[in-house]
């Protein structure tokens, strides 16, 4: 009986995990479509990526999906030789949009599966391919400035190539759940000035699945998108609000050129952003600290006004709003920022922890 | 209304360059255009409904540093014909890159559909693919799939309604979109793979034997799954794609689609309307040759421009500059160290 009982806890936990999953992948009879091994060196063009700003900024592409708690780590190296699909090295590189049917960027994958009295499968090649014709502007710069969806034009470098880099791993697009396989421009970090791209919850979680966790591997974060709906198989995201009392979203109004809500001094709001674990165990207790601020680098060097704890797994990203009171000393038609910061004790030991602080734009009346 | 597709194609051309960096990672398609039946109706030569007869795979060697790069050549049997030179019956056919070497070894490429035998749809065809490019307008876009009669978008996902000349597709993927099949090579073929006859001889089995077993034994298909097929559920209504009057479903929208996948015919009804309206006659269409590989375009590595890290200047107050200093200084990291 005591059996019975584990079993059914086994099943129910296994159930839940099922249904927490958003990462999709793809096996070729009864295998898993995957890398041979946890590693695969990919050859970046000097042409599409010369010394200094470009070349930092692909390899700051490959150091972004890297840091996810499973086994596999890409490897990069520069090289200045000719790149080609199916030549048996993955690459990356930039080719004019006319070959890439004006797609921001593909990803070629190369995979063996046969059936030899058993299945055998495995990825042989990925290479990343860049449309480097207009309309597509892009830029490897860590300033949000420069960045769609925040005050500039131009579109990371590092978002699309952690999405392709997330193909070389053969996870498809997922339409479900905030993911860097959905709409990988609105899928960034950022804090104050700087924007950053990581790979997320869910495609870690993937990572993990197939690769395995590497162990010790912590790092909980905050961000101010979350999920919207599909499109298509994409996922597509927007950036998180801020709800009044009875739960509407309050009006919005252009902060130093973001999006931003208006807010009035003692009004109760409920603040709302992004938490996840890209880590590879579950964190109870995170403690989380909700700061107002005069600029958009939120720190926990700013006056805090609320506080909550979570516990984040690795499984499905949380959305979830806080009640905040608005202080009423604040200094009326000013612009503030509103800030998460997670686990504000330092008591995780984590891996990265530019992630932990996002801010959303608010104009006191 | 002729007036009205002008001005639909001005305002196409305005976003279509206003969005262009925002489109999803595998396409030039925004939102605003996805199940936009006047835009694909109006760039597509042949419009029509067919399904798919067979199904081949090409190896090509590619060009300058390439390796052999395969291709699929999908030929379909017409059953309606709706724009273009073709008629019902016809044979239309079209090359895609990517697919099946034949001896164990696939390329798949992101935003490129793929094929398979018995398959119907609706496609809005443009160009025949012999040159590289992808033979439908906005390639993956440009097909509908047709299954029971019901009408599904080329991610699987049922099309519930039509709201001002858009397919408007939204829910879960249907579980029949989630497999794919190859077909098995022969034993002989298979023996061309160096890794599956390495496979063979760390078996110690002999050729022979092993011919007619695996001849006997093999699976008749190769069958790929994307997988998991059960994942968090989406809301039925949620989606971005097709909306006329913007990217978020709203009240009007959800009023206008229904709970289930459409019968086809109501959307080929809306195509054929758009047909007779369009003012741009089509090229003449040519089916691609279904015993050549492709004739690949040389294609220079580009060059991203010139571009320097701008140096970073800070604004704001004294403590509003320290802070992020700070901050900075610590890479990142929001949580200060206290000092005495």
């Amino acid at each position: 009986m005591k059996n019975l009982k584990y079993i059914l806890v086994v099943l129910f936990c296994l159930l839940f995990t099922a249904q927490a999953q958003a990462y999709s992948y793809k096996t070729c009879g009864d295998k898993k479509i995957k890398w041979d091994s946890n590693s695969k060196t990919l050859y970046a063009n000097t042409t599409s990526f010369p010394a200094g700003y470009w070349e930092n900024g692909i390899r700051d592409t490959v150091n972004a999906f890297n840091r996810n708690p499973s086994k596999f780590r890409y490897g990069i190296a520069m090289d200045s030789g000719g790149v080609g699909r199916g030549n048996g090295q993955s690459e990356i590189w930039g080719w004019p949009g006319s070959k890439i049917d004006g797609a921001p960027a593909v990803a070629s994958q190369r995979w063996t599966c046969y059936w030899l009295f058993g299945y055998h499968a495995w990825m042989n090649e990925v290479d990343v391919i860049y449309n480097y014709d207009e309309p597509f502007r892009w830029t490897a710069s860590t300033s949000k400035n420069d960045l769609i969806r925040y005050k500039g034009t131009k579109r990371s470098l590092q978002t699309t190539g952690a999405h392709e880099l997330g193909h070389g791993l053969i996870l498809n697009h997922v339409n479900t759940e905030y993911n860097v396989m959905g709409a990988d421009f609105e899928h960034i970090h950022v804090n104050g000035s700087t924007a950053r791209a990581y790979i997320g919850e869910d495609a870690s979680d993937g990572a993990v699945y197939l690769y395995g966790d590497r162990g010790g591997w912590q790092d909980v974060g905050v961000v101010h998108w979350k999920y919207s709906g599909p499109s298509g198989e994409y996922s597509d995201h927007t950036k998180t609000v801020i709800y009044n009392s009875s739960g509407a979203v309050l009006p919005s109004v252009n902060v130093n050129g973001e999006i931003g809500h208006r807010v009035t001094r003692g009004q109760w709001v409920q603040v709302e952003f992004t938490f996840e674990n890209n880590g590879s165990n579950t964190q109870s207790g995170v403690n989380v600290g909700f700061f107002i601020s005069t600029n958009d680098t939120i720190s926990t060097g700013d006056r805090r006004v609320a506080g909550r704890t979570l516990s984040l797994g690795r499984d499905n990203v949380l959305t979830t709003s806080t009640w905040v009171l608005i202080p009423s000393d604040l200094t009326p038609n000013t612009n503030y920022w509103i800030g998460a910061v997670v686990d504000e004790t330092g008591s995780i030991a984590e891996a990265v922890e530019w992630n932990n602080a996002t801010y959303i734009p608010i104009y006191v009346q | 209304m002729k007036k009205s597709i002008a001005l639909y194609q001005t305002v196409v051309v305005f976003l279509f360059s206003f969005y262009g960096t925002t489109a999803m990672s595998h396409t030039s398609v925004t939102g605003e255009q996805r199940g936009n039946l006047v835009e694909l109706t109006e760039k597509s030569d042949v419009v029509a409904v067919g399904s798919v007869e067979t199904v081949n795979y090409i190896v090509t060697k590619g060009v300058d540093e390439e390796g052999e790069i395969p291709y699929t050549v999908v030929t379909y049997k017409l059953e309606e014909a709706i724009r273009g030179n073709k008629k019902v019956g016809d044979k239309l056919v079209l090359k895609f890159v990517g697919g099946a070497d034949g001896k164990g070894g696939f390329m798949t490429v992101s935003g490129v559909p793929q094929f398979q035998p018995g398959e119907k749809d609706l496609l809005f065809v443009k160009g025949n693919g012999e040159d590289e490019r992808c033979p439908l307008v906005n390639c993956e876009y440009g097909r509908y799939r047709i299954h029971n009669g019901q009408m599904y978008n080329t991610h699987g996902q049922p099309v519930r309604g039509m709201v001002k000349n858009s397919a408007v597709a939204r829910g879960e993927r249907a579980k029949v979109f989630e497999t794919f099949s190859y077909p098995t090579p022969s034993f002989d073929e298979l023996m061309k793979n160096p890794h599956a006859q390495a496979m063979l001889t760390k078996m110690g089995k002999d050729v022979n034997t092993a011919r007619a077993e695996y001849e006997k034994g093999k699976p008749k298909n190769l069958v790929v799954v994307r997988t998991p097929v059960a994942g968090r559920k989406i809301s039925d209504n949620a989606g971005a794609d097709s909306n006329a009057k913007g990217r978020r479903s709203g009240s009007s929208l959800k009023a206008a689609i229904g709970n289930n996948a459409i019968a086809h015919t109501d959307v080929l009804k809306t195509v054929k309307s758009l047909h007779s309206k369009s003012r741009r006659k089509p090229v003449a269409f040519k089916d691609a040759n279904h015993k050549t590989g492709m004739a690949l375009r040389k294609a220079v590595k580009k060059s991203p421009g010139r571009l320097v890290d701008k140096k970073l200047v800070l604004t704001g107050s004294k403590k509003d500059q320290d802070e992020e200093k700070a901050v900075r200084a610590q890479d990142g990291n929001p949580v200060m160290k206290r000092t005495r």
